[in-house]
Formats: C-alpha cells, structure tokens, sequence
C-alpha cells in the first residue's frame, strides 16, 4: 500500500501542474478550455522536438524553452482567438475551444502521425525498505513543486499576480481601477498554456503520447480543478494529489479497473458536500 | 476597360478548367470501378494501428490499380478507395458506413481495425446486405450472431489462447503459473477468456487477472498484485500504448518474471526505442513471418510482396497491421477475380468457397465468416534491438531467451 501511495503522490504533482492552467483560465476568464489537454500534449511534442534537436541534453533542462514556447501560444490564441469570445457565454467559448482542440490535434496528426512517442530519461531506481522510487519521478516530483511555488509567488507577491486576482476577483471593479483586462487575460492565459506544457513535457517522460492524449488530460484536469477550487493555485495542487491518492488507493482496494469511476465518484462527493474546491471559501 | 478584360480573361479560364475537369471525368467514367469503403480510425486512440491499417489498404488498390485494376470477368475495374476517420469510435463509425453505403454508394466495406467498432460497423453492413472485410476483427463474439456478410481473415481470439499456452508449456523448465493484465474492452477480455482452459488443460495456474478501463496511467496497484503471486508469466491482454506503460512500470517496480508476453503488436519499433536492452526476451505473436515461403495469387509470393513493400518502405518492414490491411484487400480481389463479378451474394460465396494461400498463409472461411485456424502462426522475440521470430520451424530465426533476464536497474 505505500509503495501505491508513493507512486500516487509523485504522479499527482503532475496532475496537479497539469491542471494549474486549466483551472486559471477556468477561474479567472469563464473560459472552459477545451483545448487544454491538447495544449499539454504540444508541450510533450516540443520536449520531444528539442530531445532529437539536442540529443546530447537532457530533457528536463529544456523545460524553460518549452514553458516560453508554450507562453508564446497561450498569448495568442488569447490575443487572437479568446479574447474575442470572453463575455460571449459558455456555449460560445465551448464551441471555440473545442474547434481549437480539433484543429490543434489534426496538426498534430498531420506533423507527427498517430506514433506513440516518449522522451527517454536515464534513471535509478532508489530502494529502501522494499520500495521502489525511480529518480525520474523524483525529479519531476520536485520540478512540479517549484513551479507550483514560483506560481504562488507570482499570484501572492507580485503587481501582475494582484492584477489576475483582482480581475477574477470583480472584473468591472478592476477595468474602473484602470486595469486593461484584455492584457491581462492575455498574461493569464499564456501561464496557463505554459504551465500546462512543462506537465506535459514532464508527463512524457513517464508514460508515451499521441495526438490522442489530450482527452484522457482533460478529464483529469477537469475533476481535479472541481476537487482544488476554479482559480485556486494551491487547491488544484492538493487537488492533483488528492485525485492520484483516490485513483491509486481505490485501484488498490477495489480494482484498477474502477480507478476512473473512483477518480469521477470523488468529483460527485466534492460537488455535493463543498462545490467551491476544498481550499475555495465559499463567496 | 481593364476591369471588363479581366472580368472575361478570368471567365474564360473558369469555363476552360471546367471543361477540363468535366472532361478528364468524363474519360475516367469510362472505365469500370470498384467502389470500396473504409470507415478507419485515423484518430482517436487507435490512431496508430488505423493509420496502419489504411497504409496496408493504400498498398494494395495503388499495386492493383497500377497493374490495370480488378479483373472482373473480362473487363478490368479501377479500385476506387473511399475513406473516413472514425475517430476510433463506433457511433461515429456508424454513421460512416452507413454514409459509405447510403451514399458513396461503395460496393463492399472494409473494416476499420479492432473488434469493438467492426462489432457495431458490421450490423450496419448486415441490414444494407452489403460485404464487410475486416482486418483484425478477431473476438469471437462477431461471428456468433448469425451474420452473413461479415468476413475476417485474421484468427480469433478463442484460438490464441490454444496455440499460446501450448507453447508456454513447451518452455523448459515449464512455466507453472500466469499473472494476466487486461484492459477492460472486447478484444482483451476475449483473449484472456480463450486463455483459461488451454492454461488449465496444460497445468499452468492463472494466479491473477488484473483488469483496468481506458485512460489508466497508473498501473502500481495491479502491478503489486501481481509481484504478490510472482508469477512465471506475465501476460499483457491490451492495446499497445498500454503494454508500453505496463512494461515501463514492471521496470520501475522491479517485477520481474520468467516470461512476459505481449498479445499485441509487440512487434512495433516503440518497444525498443522506449525500453532499449530491457526488451530483450519480450516475447508475442505476430501474425505474417516474412521468411514464410508463401506463393500468393497477387503478388506471386510472400518473397515478392516484401521486395516491393522495401522498394516502397525503405527497407522498413511491414506491420501486422499493414498486412492485415493487404491481405482483406487480396482476400476480397480473389473472391471478386473467382466470382467474375462484384454482386455481394456472388463475392460472398466465393469467399466461403475459398481455400487459397496468401502472403499469411492458407484463407478458408466458415459459415460465419470467421476462419479457420491455421497454425502455425509466428511468435516473435525481441533481440539486440531486432526482432526474431521463434516459431514456425521452418521461420525461425533464433532461440527463446527463457527465462527473461531481469530488468536492468
């Protein structure tokens, strides 16, 4: 059993990076985007990209390139694309996204074709009491911590960090305090993308990926945010672990073959007993 | 002035490419065609095999068409492929047939890959009573409805577990116990059925059946399971991206068995570029050994397929599911070329009354469309980052590595 909790812990710090962005763009534009696994399937492609550009460098230390390259596409898909439908309600922005989402994975199609592709790291396997901890997860279990930190920093720390919250906060109120909401969301949604696409690329170093993928992320991504609070930086964090520990533990109890079930059971117990996110105060 | 030329240089040209077209149609109306429609998954999370699938199809209708088509009585008919991506969903691939059917008015439908959609495509078939061939359609649930139209040349599921276990049981020392990973869908749940009397029948204990639905990416807890049992024989019942990430983790946990077999496509190069020395002695069946003497009424024999599939690959080796994809084009040519005719009831009996050998070795069908066995088939091995083939005698390439040597650390 702790061997399963490890396992959990470390898998759902990527789960929880993965869903940051998702979250953010969910809490503080209205935006349910739908192209958000898919993003984060890019973010494998583009470690997958530099690891056959720079086969002599290690994948994890081109996660700086893939977090500005995934920044860069987030800005404009906001710039050009979202912006334009913020306050033009859900059904319009679902409509979008899910456009996108089709459009981006039948690039991907086209470009890299249906192979499954994985980035290979050299790693250890630590032992220690009859558990197994391969380093590569270690390693990606702290990158996820870091950013998870430098995100908090930036949202409790910073001027641009008071912005975003400011207009998740009360958008009007911002905009009369002389916010340009537009550049904001802009800002925000290309953090979102950018984080999204370093958990992808961290992902791809743990299990293979296809265009394909993007779905199976999105699901995850959506009980997590539900689970963490929409907007809720250290909620969809402990959110992420929360979703990994119900998977791994209730396969280990019941059968894996009601991890998905148990994973969306805990969605509905969240949603009836605390709908706000376990961190979120209620209003 | 100048408005008014251009306006009509403009004119001229749209009438001029109409007539072009109209006309180069009107030419290639001329001569017979076939219509064949194939609803494939060239997304969704079957993409892969699909896409393979559609190359094995392409292959096929381009070396017929090249050599003057389909000899149908005393005329040649074009092969006129029509596709559609079912997105690896059988609701969508549904309506695809039936649009294939309704509309393109295609002549016989190819199957797309994997038993689950084919299981809800061929009753779209069935009503319009129109043939479908599928590739890899394999799970005997298929061919106990009673239908007429569907036909399949690849062996099913049930017959797997036989040919497998028997095998495991020749290993020296012989295995005595089996841990069985399966992913909750049609085609795994009936490899794993087929595999319980055979096992029992020849003294080999199944310790465990570990089962998991579509989008697990942690398999920790039915991986421990299993190392609880440690059995001699890990056996993988689902789909390739799956057997990957079971592998992976098998490593990362240190669970090591005598024998771990893939069920499907173990032959596909993302097992050593991912595992590299570690997919040493991972054992599976493939289902087309190139070393097979085979003669074949298309390509002449199973030596002159493969000189053109290199000649047009690079020297890459085909897939199981290109072949697969060739061999319902070949099997459905046959049957048309013996039927003198593309009707669906004289192709139909054509295919039933067929006993023919191809680049996979000998075709017969029974009653419902599903073959009969014909052993043996190969069983592959990785090695040095190549694949070897273990069986059948006259194919093999070398020896099993059993037991498997533990994961490298």
């Amino acid at each position: 059993m702790l061997q399963v909790i490890i396992n959990a812990v470390l898998l759902g710090s990527v789960y929880g990076v993965m869903s940051e962005g998702f979250s953010l763009m969910w809490g503080v534009m209205h935006i349910l985007n739908l192209a958000a696994g898919t993003l984060i399937v890019v973010g494998a492609y583009l470690s997958y990209i530099f690891m056959m550009l720079l086969p002599n460098v290690n994948p994890y230390f081109t996660i700086p390139l893939v977090f500005f390259i995934s920044f860069s596409i987030g800005v404009v898909i906001q710039k050009f694309l979202y912006n334009k439908m913020v306050k033009g309600g859900l059904r319009r922005v679902l409509l979008l996204t899910f456009g996108l989402n089709l459009v981006i994975t039948d690039i991907l199609l086209f470009v890299f074709k249906a192979n499954y592709l994985q980035m290979n790291v050299n790693y250890t396997i630590l032992q220690f009491k009859g558990l197994y901890i391969p380093s590569h997860r270690i390693i990606i279990f702290v990158i996820s911590w870091v950013l998870f930190l430098l995100t908090f920093l930036l949202f409790t720390k910073t001027k641009t960090g008071l912005i975003i919250r400011a207009t998740a906060f009360n958008t009007e109120a911002a905009e009369i305090c002389g916010v340009k909401t537009a550049r904001t969301y802009i800002i925000t949604t290309g953090i979102a993308i950018a984080l999204g696409g370093v958990a992808g690329s961290m992902a791809g170093t743990i299990f293979s990926f296809s265009p394909a993928e993007g779905a199976v992320f999105l699901a995850k991504c959506f009980v997590i945010c539900v689970i963490g609070g929409l907007g809720n930086v250290t909620g969809t964090m402990i959110g992420g672990l929360i979703y990994a520990l119900a998977e791994g533990v209730g396969g280990w109890i019941f059968g894996t073959q009601w991890q998905s079930c148990i994973g969306f059971l805990l969605l509905y117990i969240v949603l009836l007993l605390k709908p706000e996110g376990i961190l979120t105060k209620k209003n | 002035m100048k408005k008014k030329v251009l306006f009509v240089s403009l004119l001229i040209i749209l009438i001029v490419t109409l007539i072009f077209i109209i006309g180069v149609n009107s030419i290639a109306e001329g001569q017979k065609e076939v219509k064949i429609g194939a609803a494939v998954a060239i997304s969704g999370f079957l993409a892969r095999e699909g896409s393979l699938v559609k190359e094995g199809y392409d292959f096929w209708s381009e070396y017929v068409n090249s050599k003057g088509g389909i000899k149908v009585g005393d005329e040649y008919y074009k092969i006129n492929m029509i596709y559609y991506d079912d997105e690896s969903d059988s609701i969508k691939g549904n309506k695809l047939v039936e649009k294939l059917i309704t509309e393109d008015k295609a002549d016989v439908i190819f199957g797309s890959y994997g038993s689950g959609i084919v299981f809800a495509t061929s009753a779209i078939t069935e009503k319009y009573h129109k043939l479908m061939l599928a590739p890899l359609s394999t799970s005997n649930s298929l061919y106990e409805r009673g239908y007429k139209y569907i036909f399949n040349p690849a062996k099913l599921s049930s017959y797997n577990g036989k040919w497998w276990v028997e095998y495991f049981a020749s290993l020296k020392p012989k295995p005595k116990t089996m841990g069985v990973i399966v992913l909750n869908d049609l085609f795994p749940l009936s490899t794993v059925e087929g595999l319980k009397k055979p096992a029992t029948e020849n003294g080999i204990e199944i310790v465990n059946i570990e089962m998991f639905s579509k989008g697990t990416k942690d398999f920790t807890s039915m991986l421990l399971k299993i190392k609880q049992n440690n059995p001699d024989i890990i056996f993988l019942s689902c789909y390739f991206q799956d057997e990957l990430l079971a592998l992976q983790q098998m490593r990362e946990l240190d669970i090591n068995s005598k024998l771990v077999f893939m069920s499907i496509t173990p032959s596909l190069s993302e097992v050593y570029t991912i595992l590299g020395a570690d997919s040493d002695g991972i054992i599976g069946e493939e289902v087309y050994n190139p070393n097979m003497p085979y003669k074949d009424p298309i390509f002449g024999s199973n030596k002159e397929f493969l000189e053109l599939w290199h000649k047009k690959s690079g020297g890459v080796n085909p897939e199981y599911t290109n072949i697969y994809g060739i061999l319902v084009g070949e099997v459905y040519q046959a049957a048309v070329e013996k039927a003198g005719s593309i009707d669906t009831e004289k192709v139909r009996q054509a295919l039933l009354d067929m006993d023919q050998e191809f680049i996979t070795g000998r075709v017969r069908f029974m009653e419902s469309g599903a073959p009969y066995w014909n052993p043996p088939y190969p069983l592959i091995m990785w090695k040095n980052g190549k694949v070897e083939y273990l069986s059948p005698p006259e194919g093999a390439t070398a020896e099993p590595i059993y037991p498997k040597r533990p994961w490298s650390k």
